[in-house]
């Protein structure tokens, strides 16, 4: 689940070194007590059904739902946002990427609760103006769709890639969009795609 | 021969064919407006887990399936096996349950309970072969039932809403 295309960055150098593994480390448990500090101030409890107030597109929703319902199931079937689509829940595809506070993340792995307070974007708030995203044009000019069920997360991950990586090469993009797997095998409509979005995006358009 | 007359228009008048054209539905894919089967909501739909059995052969002797049709959201369970009935792969489907949330299926489907007793099963190809003839008073390890029972049939969620899937959970 790679996304960065910093030069010579890479997830098994990281872990690899010692300290870091320990600064690793703080920062999972910084994230459990974060997290844990926002449930209690949510008053969730196990099992039970709790109203969770989340940001969605720029609007707030009120979902009541368990703790342990990820997001991406709260998007689906109680918003009825199904840009994301539900593929491998497993973190292998990237079919269910969203925008959580502008940087791409799995929809499956992440439990509503932990959303609290955050800003969540999807696909279609992404495509809610007037005109479609560039990136949708793109793909569109492109040809990088053909069955459609990967292409939202595609978008999304397109999306935050390029405006994080402006003028990225196509072996970053081919890195920063690892995460995400189409099993008809468009990525050459996509690489294509992916590259002009860069290209714009760093053209200062949007 | 008789001459052929073909109904084919000239090249520079096709329509179609040596032309690019975008794909109708690119547009409304990649931008997540396309439903699919799986992204229809219709009201009132329910969740469904199915209950399998993770032995390759065994014998149903006890099910219940009476303890979960209480649970919360729970509105439907159905047995796919009988006790007494023979199960013959792994993965043969037990039971179903169909509640009003995903997760609450998922909860009923790991309190069912069923027992059954284990029978012979190889999943090797040497021992998996018929054995040479032997005399009648040999002893057919092959077809005797194993002593030990399993108590508690494990759970797999088989799910049939994953298109692209094709990794199991």
């Amino acid at each position: 689940m790679r996304r960065e295309a910093a030069p010579g960055f890479s997830r098994r150098a990281f872990l690899k070194g010692s300290g870091a593994a320990v600064a690793a480390s703080a920062i999972a448990t910084a994230v459990e007590e974060s997290v844990a500090q926002e449930k209690k101030a949510a008053g969730v409890v196990a099992g039970k059904p709790t109203e969770l107030k989340l940001d969605i597109n720029g609007k707030s929703q009120t979902v009541t739902v368990e703790p342990r319902v990820t997001l991406l199931d709260v998007l689906r079937n109680d918003l009825n946002l199904t840009g994301a689509k539900e593929v491998c829940t497993t973190t292998n595809c990237g079919a269910c990427t969203v925008l959580i506070d502008g940087k791409p993340a799995l929809a499956c792995a992440k439990f509503a609760v932990e959303c609290l307070g955050k800003k969540i974007t999807t696909v279609e708030g992404l495509n809610s103006g007037k005109e479609l995203d560039s990136v949708v044009k793109c793909f569109v000019k492109h040809d990088a769709t053909q069955c459609g069920y990967c292409t939202p997360g595609f978008m999304v991950a397109t999306k935050a890639f390029v405006t994080a990586n402006p003028g990225a090469t196509l072996d970053q993009i081919r890195k920063g969009l690892g995460g995400n797997i189409c099993r008809c095998g468009t990525y050459d409509g996509l690489a294509k795609a992916a590259v002009e979005c860069a290209a714009n995006a760093k053209k200062g358009g949007k | 021969m008789a001459e052929r007359k073909f109904g084919w228009g000239k090249r520079s008048e096709n329509v179609l064919i040596g032309k690019s054209i975008p794909r109708i539905d690119a547009a409304v894919k990649a931008s997540g407006e396309a439903k699919y089967t799986a992204d229809t909501n219709s009201k009132g739909t329910l969740f469904a887990r199915l209950f399998s059995c993770k032995h390759a052969h065994a014998k149903l002797t006890a099910l219940d399936l009476e303890a979960v049709k209480t649970m919360p959201g729970v509105k439907a369970v159905h047995a796919f096996k009988e006790v007494g009935d023979e199960i013959r792969w792994e993965g043969e489907l037990i039971a179903a349950v169909a509640a009003e949330r995903a997760e609450q299926a998922e909860d009923a489907v790991k309190a069912l309970e069923a027992t059954a007793n284990l029978k012979f099963s190889s999943t090797s190809s040497t021992k998996a072969t018929w054995p040479e003839p032997r005399s009648p008073t040999a002893p057919r390890a092959w077809v005797r039932p194993l002593k030990f029972r399993v108590t508690k049939t494990t759970a797999r969620n088989v799910e049939c809403r994953r298109p692209m899937c094709s990794k199991k959970r």
